[in-house]
């Protein structure tokens, strides 16, 4: 049991979920929708925002009816073999996410910032931070949460607002020029912007209230959801599709638009403060990992802890260049698509399944 | 000596702050302006501009410049390199000049590095110089506001754009309309005129070279076709009764809207162009009211402006060039929209222009 003065107010989770959803995919998912399903490519966000929306609702179906944490639930459902190879790959898939994030933000530092910055160094000063934090508890945690969602908020909203000044929304004319497989497709792409919430199948048992903080969630995608909206319009507006074709990050092509009258390159400022946004990513994955990590193998958090900033920590290491960062991105979309579509409604089923039969069971 | 543990990486990372490469200001060149100029089928003569504050001296920057050979930007930037005494750097680059015969040659090879290099802003100014970048660049335009060339040359766009009939232009808005099929990227066009620099009209690219050009006298009606365009003053003679007299009316705000008809197949484009305004020359040998004279100016520019614009238009047509971007209008009304198709059609399409003048104004005097 958790104490309760160690549990976060249900309206909390709408700080949780969405800073942890929003990340580094921000910065280059327009292009992935637009190479899927052109710049008919917002639809497919808010195709996979709605998809987001019910896997939420199944994630409560199965938190509610098994009153704790994943972790817990699979023991209850599946036994302690077979549910602790679902934890596992549970925890993997924390895992997989940090590495994801901590190595694709150094690239982004590489590119724009220190060419010569070393991996490592990055990787040191961001992990000790989360390291620190998290070691402070949970509370901390959602502090951190919080703060990542409202210091980029304020400052970084505005570099919105110069490329209006070159929108052309007739891009996005005709509307639905696109089959429905496409925008599916699009949708499936936004993958990498949407995971994170997963991280509510831990975090269950640290909420007061827990039933009561649904709401909470989903309004925390809905305002993902509309976030991303905005910005696919903002970007499908200034750019075109040819010209988007050739950039990495186009959203740093248009921060770069932003000059403040004492400091010409903004880009050097947004990205020294995103660290502020993917820091939420990155102590939320390690988190969740470690701490399930610990109900899993019954040992000390701050054990289960290291290993895990240990692991997040030398694998960037070994993905040198920009194709390995690429295939990082393509394994964790394409883990997050499968694992989170698959497994959560599978969880759902089952659990509901193997009630029924143990209930028939018992009575017979 | 838990605390002390805990104090570990904190310095740590201290130390670790000195590992990157630093940039201190005064042991770096910075870079204003790029001129490109073309020597030969492949080889590129660079000019790379920078000023010189100097400490003692109370007064204006003053310029300087690197020149070398090259077959590529990158490799044209460390030729200099080479004989700098300190390290150029990019990041305050505010100006690159393409000379007449490179932006023929084509130039998107070195937009494609100037969007590639992080560094380099999205709104630096690309213009063409109607003869050689270097000479623009080369220059000290030392009895004006602005003795450094980039200096003179972006607050002249910067002016130009804002209260003039300048299109809004900069590195990203030039690669859009590169990279875009359906329509035409386009630069200022700029030259020297008694000591310095001036704006000659505008250079319009087709798949990256520099293909056509209008003069300024065309700007005025262009700016209103491209863009819901600003300030900017119209002349005209007005007739009556055999009398002549020659005013001009100030446009304060212009809205363009477009139909086209029959997208799918020979699209019939209209451009309306909407236009505030307000009379601020007149020369006073017309006597009548108020009004009469009002209504007569509005239909002579209405009607001159509907002539040159629609002529413009014809010209873009037979160049096969389409900077207004009557393309991407027709494009995003048409759901089987091919490039192919459109280029084969766009000399031939018929498009109109529809003005509509509202004089609300006649300055300070009735």
């Amino acid at each position: 049991m958790v104490a309760e003065r160690k549990k976060i107010s249900p309206y909390m989770v709408w700080f949780v979920i969405h800073p942890i959803q929003f990340g580094m995919a921000e910065l280059w998912f327009a292009r992935f929708l637009m190479e899927d399903a052109g710049f008919d490519g917002w639809i497919g966000v808010i195709i996979a925002g709605l998809a987001v929306h019910l896997l939420i609702w199944l994630i409560y179906g199965i938190l509610n009816k098994g009153e704790g944490s994943a972790v817990s639930i699979h023991k209850q459902i599946f036994g302690k073999w077979l549910g602790g190879g679902f934890s596992l790959l549970l925890i993997l898939f924390f895992v997989l996410e940090g590495i994801f994030t901590l190595r694709s933000y150094a690239e982004i530092i590489q590119v724009w910032l220190f060419p010569g910055i070393r991996i490592w160094v990055i990787g040191v000063m961001m992990l000790f931070l989360v390291y620190y934090a998290i070691g402070g508890g949970f509370r901390v945690v959602v502090g951190v949460c919080f703060f990542g969602f409202l210091i980029p908020l304020v400052v970084l909203t505005g570099v919105l607002i110069p490329p209006l000044h070159y929108s052309n929304f007739n891009n996005m004319l005709p509307v639905f020029n696109h089959p429905m497989s496409d925008l599916l497709k699009a949708a499936k792409d936004m993958t990498l912007g949407y995971i994170g919430f997963e991280g509510l199948l831990i975090a269950y048992p640290f909420v007061k209230k827990p039933r009561a903080s649904q709401k909470w969630a989903h309004a925390g995608n809905l305002f993902t959801t509309l976030f991303y909206l905005w910005i696919t319009f903002i970007m499908f507006s200034f750019f075109n599709e040819n010209l988007m074709e050739r950039l990495i990050w186009p959203k740093m092509n248009l921060v770069q638009l932003t000059q403040l009258p004492f400091l010409a390159g903004f880009q050097y400022v947004f990205i020294s403060l995103w660290m502020m946004v993917i820091l939420p990513n990155l102590t939320y994955a390690v988190w969740a990992a470690s701490r399930a990590a610990k109900e899993l193998f019954s040992v000390r958090h701050r054990k289960t802890l290291a290993v895990v900033c240990v692991v997040i920590f030398v694998v960037p290491l070994f993905l040198s260049d920009h194709e390995d960062v690429r295939e990082l991105d393509r394994l964790v979309a394409l883990c997050g698509f499968y694992f989170l579509m698959t497994y959560i409604p599978f969880l759902w089923i089952a659990q509901r399944v193997i009630e029924r039969w143990r209930k028939r069971r018992r009575f017979s | 000596m838990k605390k002390l543990w805990l104090l570990m990486p904190i310095l740590c990372c201290l130390v670790m702050a000195g590992c990157v490469q630093t940039k201190i200001l005064e042991d770096i060149l910075l870079i204003q302006s790029i001129g490109y100029d073309s020597a030969g089928e492949h080889l590129m003569k660079g000019t790379f501009g920078y000023s010189k504050y100097s400490g003692s001296k109370a007064g204006n920057p003053q310029p300087f410049y690197y020149q070398a050979y090259a077959r590529t930007t990158k490799h044209i930037k460390e030729e200099v390199n080479s004989e700098s005494a300190k390290p150029l750097e990019l990041g305050q680059l505010r100006l690159v000049v393409f000379g007449k015969k490179r932006a023929k040659q084509g130039v998107e090879h070195i937009v494609d590095t100037l969007i590639r290099d992080p560094e380099v802003g999205t709104n630096v100014y690309l213009t063409v110089a109607d003869g050689k970048a270097e000479d623009l660049l080369t220059r000290t335009y030392s009895d004006t506001t602005y003795p450094v060339p980039s200096m003179y040359i972006t607050n002249m766009f910067d002016q130009n754009i804002r209260t003039q009939n300048l299109p809004t232009t900069n590195l990203h808005v030039f690669a859009y309309y590169l990279y875009d099929k359906s329509s035409d990227a386009l630069l200022p066009l700029i030259g020297i005129k008694e000591g310095h620099p001036a704006l000659k009209g505008l250079a319009f690219f087709h798949g990256g070279r520099y293909v056509a050009k209008i003069g300024t006298a065309g700007l005025f009606v262009f700016e209103r076709l491209y863009e819901n365009a600003p300030s900017g003053i119209f002349q005209l003679t007005v007739s009556h009764k055999g009398e002549k007299a020659l005013t001009a009316v100030r446009t304060i705000k212009t809205s363009r809207s477009y139909t086209v008809k029959n997208a799918e197949k020979i699209p019939d484009v209209t451009i309306h162009v909407k236009m505030k305004a307000m009379i601020v020359d007149k020369t006073d040998k017309l006597d009548f009211s108020r009004e009469e004279t009002i209504d007569l100016v509005e239909q002579t520019m209405i009607k001159k402006f509907e002539k040159q614009a629609e002529e413009m238009i014809r010209r873009f047509q037979k160049k096969g060039i389409d900077p207004l971007g009557i393309g991407s209008e027709v494009k995003s009304r048409d759901r089987n929209w091919d490039y192919k198709e459109w280029r084969k059609i766009y000399p031939k399409i018929k498009v109109h222009v529809q003005a509509k003048v509202d004089i609300r104004e006649t300055g300070a005097i009735e």
